[in-house]
């Protein structure tokens, strides 16, 4: 038979006022400011200066001699500059080709791979491969396939009876097999996603709706997509913002050739940079590009939030 | 008049702006079981978590035995708690799970004491045969227990209990209850339970706290509030089924239901106030009367629906002044879709202003019913 | 509306029976809940009447016709699932909608019967608001509507108050009772909860480990159940089981044999008595009254341990040698008098072989 609970065999001792509250801030900041301290460095400081050199007349070989502020000289000299443009209805172009093939292939193959079945994550796993390459390896694998002398896509063309293209060496050419290369390697990650996305819809809401009646094609355009959108949107965001700052696939697919005629926006931000060594003006063009991804990033996202509410 | 085990006063707490607590006074007395009914949100954590001591307050005061305790650290309080989720630690076993706060600092016992205590607290929750078992392993009901033994070994002086059986189905529920009331009364403990549930509240307490909006709507035992429930509010949470509303106006002496009976407002003790935008009446449907319908003195309605338990049967009943749930007495045959009528005998009905929920009526000092 | 028969049913994955030689008929317009512990088949059979899941062997009849070959959305069901079936991104309106939209009815079609189900549901306020913004309940409630919206041959619900708040159930649980009575349509109800099986059921199929226990309304089920796990499984508070050990010539509650059984005096059958296999006595605690202690009265007389009253009704327990027992007394509390005593009415006296937990009485006694 127990005691009695009320024997206090604690010490009744009090620990007078609470060093709780305190100490506790001093802790999170202590642990936060490591990250902080990196942030600051290399993202916050990295950008100041990039804005700041954007004003100067400035060429980071010769960074003692004299650096005249040119205010907004920069700037007027790239908006006037009608190659720049060019760059940027080629970029354009890419991006909306890119995109819309990754999304359209991506969502289709998330799409059969959603359910399980035998050896579904053996081809899984094959197709996640092409993601895991550097853009730069990339390229230049393509590059050689693209060959139009002894290239295989040459060589499978005229083994179904058309004539050999030269891919890299006409513009439009250029783009299409720089849009080949990017979607090789990047729809994987929209299969990702949309996988996810299709997956994390609950069972129970296609068995309502296959005991509604529906249709599998009617539950997938008015169920399931809809109801991965938020998860869609994101992948369409960062594809969009990956595929504008393309640079390395290009460097190595083309060169920016023939001529410059396939350089990307980054791309003649870096030769600016680090070939001609047009430090300030190189800067203002990033500043350019940083303003522009920024300002799609924040509609996105805006867009984003909206459609997370209903949720 | 000894001094009350527990004692808060005006406790007041925010989170985020979000007032939890506003102004909450409740007295615990020794070797009571008390529990705190009230609907989620209604401030039950916030007022176990301030007892002990795992929070911090805005405003008021905790005092433990008459001492004032709200400035110090749980460890220094002796209160233990148990969760609603249980909170073991997984990555040890039962009894070290419950000797843990024994191993503490602040305890510093032997080894023998502490396995001689947890074998005691262990027999009593009848889980010695689970000590040296992951707690990972165990069931819903298992956990339980562990979590109660574990808040139980230091022998604290107030025990607090959020919603500890939430999580366990029905059958389990019952028999827990039933043991902690075991418990409580041999080996005589104070205990602060928080619940939404009536039942497991009533199945276990001495007294019993209606908590909503951070406040104490009213506390007694559970016949005190039958006899004077001092708010629809509290009218709403007690009673299963609880207490049926009626809207009516005041006019003749009497409190007329809409479309029905008048009841003689001489016959409830006189009114405490003059109601200013109508009056609610609330009966317990134990009190109501079934007649057949068009019998004078009587408020008409349909039978909404019919709950044909077996050993009883349960009727709604939707009428103009309002809709109420009663279990009927055999020999009464309603179907879905019957007219019927009810009649509040004198003396049963409570009168609560229609603005602020309270009660009006003053009961004339009533027997409990 | 339709009548659903099951022959033979059995439902296996793999080694694991799920479901074994079930047979029931449910009529047209009838509530039937199938009731039990998890994992003892009643959602699976229920799954398999939707057509979410293929049975091993047995013959599914919808009005004698055969189904066991159409798909879900060719056999005309509508189903209610535990958790959230609405789709998130459509409006109530468009959800109730759905089912109509999705087989190609005409938009006129859809109007009506939209306006029709919105009148019963009385759902007026909530039909241009998203599921989210709504409480389970009401989220269930506009789930039962898509699923009438069709006149389906069965209505099929998955425990659907499960996952309500405890104050709410309560509400929905009237509610469902009304519409179904309103509606008259053939209605299985699956669920754990005994409380919900006799509010709602005209008759209850207790099932355990695959196979169905009893069949039966509820007053039966509560007052003539067929083995111990039917008389426990129904009823809040539990009956008590007692073991009925041998005591002299005659019998003695409790394994230690504490109090003595008279037959004459206790109201016990005298073919409890002479019985050769041990038994086991059950009675529930409504049928345990409070007593005053002096009072001569026939009747099984124990002392009482703690009570406690809420309303007009006083739980008490008690003890039996070791273990606790429950009862509850409807009764005015005046006519107690100062209780400390408790009694068996006779009536409540249900008897169960010892071994096999199937209940016994004077006929089918060896």
């Amino acid at each position: 038979m127990a005691d009695h609970i009320t024997v206090n065999s604690a010490p009744a001792a009090a620990v007078p006022a609470p060093r709780k509250r305190s100490s506790g801030r001093l802790m999170i900041l202590s642990f936060l400011s490591p990250t902080l301290l990196i942030l600051i460095f290399m993202v916050a400081y990295p950008i100041f200066s990039l804005v700041y050199y954007s004003f100067f007349n400035f060429s980071a070989l010769r960074p003692a001699v004299a650096m005249k502020p040119v205010g907004l000289g920069n700037y007027a000299f790239l908006l006037s500059d009608p190659d720049l443009w060019q760059r940027f209805v080629f970029t354009g172009k890419f991006v909306a080709l890119c995109v819309t093939l990754q999304m359209l292939i991506g969502i289709f193959v998330g799409y059969r791979l959603q359910k399980n079945f035998r050896g579904r994550d053996v081809i899984f796993t094959a197709l996640m491969m092409p993601m895991m390459l550097s853009p730069v390896v990339v390229g230049f694998l393509w590059r050689y396939m693209f060959n139009s002398e002894w290239g295989v896509i040459n060589y499978l063309a005229t083994t179904i009876g058309l004539e050999k293209i030269d891919w890299l060496g006409q513009t439009n050419a250029a783009l299409f097999a720089a849009a080949a290369a990017d979607t090789w390697m990047w729809t994987p990650f929209i299969i990702l996603l949309a996988t996810a996305a299709f997956r994390g819809i609950p069972d129970t809401i296609y068995e309502a709706a296959e005991v509604d009646g529906a249709s599998p094609a009617y539950t997938f355009f008015t169920i399931t997509l809809p109801m991965s959108a938020p998860v869609l949107f994101i992948a369409l965001i960062l594809r969009l913002i990956d595929s504008f700052k393309q640079y390395d696939l290009f460097f190595a697919l083309t060169g920016g050739g023939p001529g410059s005629s396939t350089e990307t926006v980054s791309f003649a931000v870096a030769k600016t940079a680090f070939s001609y060594f047009y430090t300030g003006e190189a800067s203002a063009l990033a500043v350019v590009l940083l303003v522009i991804i920024i300002g799609l990033s924040m509609i996105l996202v805006r867009h984003l939030n909206k459609m997370g509410e209903r949720f | 008049m000894t001094a009350p085990m527990l004692s808060l006063k005006g406790l007041v707490k925010s989170y985020k702006r979000k007032p939890a607590l506003r102004g909450l006074d409740l007295d615990v007395a020794d070797n009571e079981i008390f529990a705190l009914l009230g609907p989620t949100g209604a401030g039950k954590s916030s007022t176990l978590l301030a007892t002990a001591g795992l929070i911090d307050l805005d405003g008021g005061s905790v005092h433990l035995c008459g001492r004032d305790v709200t400035d110090i650290d749980p460890s220094g309080r002796d209160v233990s708690i148990v969760f609603e989720g249980f909170n073991l630690l997984p990555v040890l076993d039962v009894k070290d799970n419950i000797a843990f706060a024994l191993r503490s600092p602040t305890y510093r016992e032997t080894e023998d004491e502490i396995a001689r205590r947890v074998g005691r607290t262990a027999e009593l929750l009848r889980i010695s045969h689970l000590l040296d078992r992951d707690v990972g392993t165990l069931s819903g009901g298992e956990r339980q227990r562990v979590a109660i033994a574990r808040a139980l070994v230091r022998r604290p002086k107030l025990f607090l209990l959020d919603e500890p059986l939430s999580a366990l189905d029905l059958k389990l529920r019952e028999g827990l209850r039933a043991e902690l009331r075991q418990i409580h009364r041999q080996h005589r403990s104070t205990m602060l339970y928080a619940t939404h549930d009536y039942h497991g509240a009533i199945a276990i307490a001495d007294r019993i706290g209606i908590i909503d909006g951070g406040t104490i709507q009213q506390a007694g035992t559970i016949a005190e509030i039958y006899a004077r429930p001092a708010s629809v509010f509290v009218g709403k949470l007690i009673g299963s089924p609880s207490m049926a509303f009626f809207e009516a106006s005041i006019e003749d002496g009497k409190a007329r239901l809409a479309g029905g009976q008048g009841v003689e407002l001489a016959s409830l003790g006189g009114l405490a106030g003059r109601p200013e935008r109508g009056i609610v009446v609330g009966v317990w449907p134990e009190d109501l009367e079934i007649v057949a319908p068009d019998t004078p003195g009587t408020t008409g309605g349909r039978v909404y629906a019919i709950d044909n338990r077996g050993f009883e049967r349960a009727v709604q009943v939707n009428g103009p002044a309002g809709s109420f749930r009663k279990v009927l007495a055999s020999g009464i045959d309603l179907k879905q879709n019957d007219a019927c009528a009810f009649r509040i005998p004198p003396g049963a009905a409570f009168l609560f202003d229609a603005a602020s929920g309270k009660r009006i009526s003053q009961q004339n000092g009533e027997a409990a019913r | 509306m339709a009548e659903i028969r099951l022959e033979n049913l059995n439902i296996e994955f793999g080694a694991f029976k799920a479901v074994q030689d079930v047979n029931l008929t449910v009529k047209n317009g009838e509530f039937v809940v199938y009731l039990g512990p998890s994992g003892c088949g009643k959602t699976t059979t229920l799954r398999s009447i939707a057509g979410l899941v293929n049975a091993t062997s047995g013959d599914i009849r919808f009005d004698g016709r055969r189904v066991n070959e159409l798909s879900a959305s060719e056999r005309n069901i509508a189903m209610v699932f535990q958790f959230v079936s609405l789709y998130p991104h459509l409006k109530i309106r468009q959800n109730i909608a759905f089912p109509l939209k999705a087989r190609g009815v005409a938009k006129a079609e859809i109007a009506r019967k939209l306006d029709w189900v919105t009148e019963i549901f009385k759902l007026g306020d909530d039909l241009d608001r998203y599921p989210g913004a709504l409480p389970p309940g009401a989220r269930q409630k506009v789930a039962l509507a898509r699923a009438v919206i069709r006149d389906p041959a069965v209505l099929l619900l998955d425990e659907p108050l499960s996952a309500i708040d405890e104050q709410f159930r309560e509400e929905m649980r009237w509610e469902l009772g009304h519409l179904q009575r309103q509606l008259g349509v053939t209605t299985i109800y699956v669920t754990h909860d005994q409380r919900e099986a006799m509010s709602l059921a005209d008759r209850i199929v207790l099932m355990s480990d695959g196979r169905i226990v009893q069949v039966a309304e509820p007053d039966a089920m509560f007052f003539e159940p067929v083995s111990v796990f039917a008389g426990q499984f129904i009823g809040s508070p539990s009956m008590n089981l007692i073991d009925l050990v041998p005591n002299g010539d005659g019998l003695a509650l409790g394994k230690e044999g504490g109090v003595r059984l008279t037959p004459e005096k206790d109201g016990v059958p005298p073919w409890v008595l002479k019985s050769r296999r041990p038994l086991k006595m059950g009675i529930r605690p409504l049928n345990i009254h409070l007593v005053e202690p002096q009072r001569q009265a026939d009747g099984i007389d124990l002392p009482v341990d703690d009570v406690y009253s809420v309303g007009r009704e006083r739980f008490f327990t008690f003890r039996i040698g070791d273990a606790l027992c429950q009862g509850v007394d409807k009764r005015d509390a005046k006519a107690g008098g100062t209780a400390g005593r408790v009694r068996f009415l006779p009536q409540g006296f249900l008897f169960f072989d010892a071994d096999t937990g199937r209940r016994v009485t004077g006929e089918t006694m060896p």
